[in-house]
């Protein structure tokens, strides 16, 4: 074993492994001792609250999520205050909220260590504010179905409650009963739009900060009403909800991660071009 | 109204695709540019030759029942391509994938290549390591095999997600030579960092189309080249209208 | 061959679905037969849990069967399903215990590789060798130090700049990407109802 283990570890030449030490130590100090760098909140993010905020009474969410816990670290802090805040809109407004997973079984792991983890659910009742769809596989065309017959494709919550019998979906039929989408994923935001941008309804995302610039385009033309991009975007957000959290103690870790890849890159760059002048003499 | 505008437009381009195909079939062959990360499919399979060593694929965690499908069809057409030159070449070809519906269609295209090829004595079904469902499971396997049996080539299409950066990286650190390519706009720069040759965007489904080298195929790429032309030309024209105050395009796009 | 098994059946029947969904989700007639096709989908991809695995017994049971590398940790796979499966019927804390206490961690710290061969690729690949790569450097630089806190920090400008390259150059690559992208499913799925595509079913290997 040991023999084996030496040969793996001989692989990786001594100079990528003092990189990710380094890596590894600029990433968890600011975490453990936090350096509190201001935070701007970006207008997006202001969108994205006023919209949750805006909610009608009584209103009807669809929230499919679809991270996992892999993508915890980016985008946990966005997802903890989304549904933060929804926790409060549901007390002021009776607002009700259905979660759905529709793209693999992580979305309702990630969900379950949020809800029972880190969201304060205290006076919310499952079953009377809010329900779980659980899985439903299909990717696109369950987001389809959802949109277009919510019975057909889930005549049952995940704990077999049918919804013919809980009395706020009983009459829900599909986009139309809906008041807002929401969707989290870590994978490509183009099928929710794609799907639920022509029934002219208020689209939020929670995504990766790499997978914003995709959602921009979307933005830009008005088929997704706001969203969160990532780390940034979850320590934003909780910046509006007056509750740092994860997302803000990232931050100073994120910050300092981002000058040492600039660092590494201007090194790298600054020794390559002095050894090809060197073999260039 | 957006329904309808968009109907037209899927019409016009399967239209634009079907005359060129049939085009092409009559004889009236298009040019199409060679793709370099196409060319350098025999060069990566050839390293490995010369070194005794493998060549390891992957067509991501996209599956064929997603919008990934696609992007997953054309890489599995340029895997049967790359297991046709393993088995003339007689390089031992290793595919790694964490979709369930793909192993039989794995194991049957890469079996077709190599009996292609006229070495069908080489093939085994170990050629095609399902993971299970998990994209980190499909890291961990891929990392594995990297740092363990070390291979010459390393080839990585189709839908990649946040494991292309482990396999592509590992291939890095191994010294493995590297070409890939996915649609998927946000890990095309990992591509693009670590490989020799890369596809970016849609040059994955012409590649696809390409690796065939059916004179079909390269109509259908003219007649989507034609449609892009309408798309400049539309573009262009709704900047134009609407700066001009016209509000033809919202009417035309409105839900 | 029998028909069914045929490559044309396969090529008829995803030809005739796929115009006939083109056809009901623009012109809205007969939606429900649509509601009803797509709700088989999900139905579709749940059975294909089940090839796979099968297969995963199949490969990691040969594995063990023929003293392959690393054959000793194989076993863990069998029991770790075993697990997993009967303690979601029979204790679910035991169930919760394996997932938030084993497969989380272990998932989270397999995702910490994606962060170590970042580096590795800006050490490897990050050189200025042409004018397009300085620029895309130069990009990324200004991207990744506007976009922590850290530079707003420093200056203002640098939150600007990096707003200007997410919402002017980025966005418009990405929308002339993404058309590109789409056009190339569109090219996909016509020349497979055109029956161009190599043979992606199983057994037509006594063709080649």
């Amino acid at each position: 074993m040991s023999d084996k283990y030496s040969e793996a570890v001989g692989t990786f030449p001594k100079l990528d492994r003092i990189i990710w030490l380094i890596f590894f130590v600029v990433a968890a100090l600011p975490i453990i001792f936090p350096i509190g760098l201001p935070l701007d909140v970006t207008e997006v993010t202001r969108d994205y609250y006023a919209t949750i905020e805006d909610i009608p009474e009584g209103g009807f969410v669809i929230y499919s999520f679809d991270s996992g816990m892999g993508a915890f670290a980016e985008m946990g802090p966005a997802d903890i205050g989304t549904i933060t805040h929804l926790t409060k809109v549901i007390k002021k407004n009776d607002v009700k909220v259905m979660f759905v997973t529709t793209a693999g079984p992580e979305g309702q792991i990630a969900l379950n260590v949020i809800l029972t983890q880190y969201v304060d659910m205290s006076g919310i009742v499952y079953g009377e504010d809010y329900i779980n769809l659980g899985l439903i596989p299909g990717y696109e065309s369950t987001l389809a179905a959802l949109a277009e017959d919510l019975h057909k494709i889930a005549p049952t919550d995940v704990e077999g409650t049918s919804l013919v019998d809980i009395p706020w979906t009983a009459d829900v039929r599909g986009a139309e009963d809906y008041d807002i989408f929401i969707f989290s994923t870590a994978t490509s935001p183009d099928p929710y739009p794609r799907q639920w941008a022509q029934y002219d309804k208020p689209i939020l995302a929670v995504a990766q900060a790499a997978t914003a610039s995709w959602i921009r385009p979307y933005h830009e033309a008005g088929m997704i009403t706001a969203y969160l991009p990532g780390q940034r975007g979850g320590a934003e957000y909780e910046v509006m909800l007056g509750a740092p959290g994860l997302g803000c103690s990232y931050m100073d870790a994120q910050s300092l991660t981002h000058v040492y890849a600039i660092l590494l890159i201007l090194v790298v760059n600054v020794q390559w071009y002095l050894k090809r002048k060197e073999e260039e003499k | 109204m957006s329904q309808v505008f968009a109907s037209g437009l899927l019409l016009l381009m399967i239209a634009f695709i079907y005359y060129n195909v049939k085009q092409a079939e009559k004889g009236n062959v298009p040019q199409i540019r060679e793709l370099p990360t196409v060319e350098a499919i025999s060069e990566v399979v050839g390293r490995a030759a010369e070194m005794g060593s493998s060549v390891h694929y992957s067509t991501g965690g996209g599956g064929l029942t997603d919008q990934y499908a696609a992007m997953t069809i054309s890489a599995l057409e340029i895997m049967g391509e790359v297991a046709k030159v393993c088995g003339e070449m007689g390089v031992e070809f290793r595919y790694t994938c964490s979709k369930s519906q793909l192993v039989p269609i794995a194991q049957d295209l890469i079996k077709a290549g190599y009996i292609q090829a006229g070495n069908d004595a080489m093939y085994h079904d170990g050629m095609v390591v399902y993971v299970g469902e998990q994209q980190r499971a499909l890291m961990a396997e891929c990392l594995s095999y990297m740092l363990n049996e070390k291979p010459a080539g390393n080839m990585m299409f189709g839908a990649g997600f946040w494991e292309t950066e482990v396999i592509m990286g590992a291939g890095a650190v191994v010294g493995a030579m590297q070409i890939g390519g996915t649609p998927r706009l946000y890990h095309a720069p990992t591509f693009v960092m670590t490989c020799s040759y890369a596809l970016i965007g849609e040059e994955l489904y012409v590649a696809g189309a390409l690796v065939g080298k059916a004179d079909k195929d390269l109509g259908a790429i003219k007649g989507i080249d034609w449609f892009k032309f309408v798309c400049l030309g539309l573009i262009g024209l709704s900047a134009i209208l609407s700066t001009a105050g016209s509000t033809l395009f919202q009417y035309l796009l409105s839900v | 061959m029998s028909f069914l098994k045929r490559r044309e059946a396969v090529q008829l029947t995803f030809t005739i679905l796929v115009l006939f969904l083109i056809f009901t989700y623009y012109t809205g007639i007969l939606k429900d037969v649509r509601s009803d096709i797509l709700y088989w989908a999900p139905i579709i991809v749940t059975f294909t849990y089940f090839i796979g695995l099968v297969n995963v017994f199949k490969h990691n049971a040969l594995r063990i069967q023929r003293r392959e590398r690393d054959w000793q940790y194989t076993p863990l796979l069998f029991i770790g399903f075993l697990a997993v499966f009967i303690s979601k019927y029979i204790s679910l804390p035991t169930y919760d215990w394996l997932i938030n206490k084993l497969l989380l961690p272990m998932q989270i710290a397999m995702l910490g590789y994606v962060g170590i061969y970042f580096f590795t690729m800006f050490f490897r690949g990050a050189r200025t060798r042409n004018w397009a790569a300085t620029i895309l450097l130069g990009s990324a630089i200004l991207t990744m130090f506007g976009n922590a806190p850290i530079g707003p920090g420093v200056h203002p400008i640098f939150g600007q700049i990096f707003m200007w390259i997410k919402d002017v150059p980025n966005t418009a690559g990405m929308r002339g990407l993404l058309i590109g992208m789409g056009t190339g499913i569109i090219l996909t799925v016509v020349r497979k109802m055109l029956g161009q595509e190599k043979a992606l079913v199983v057994g037509e290997v006594e063709n080649v």
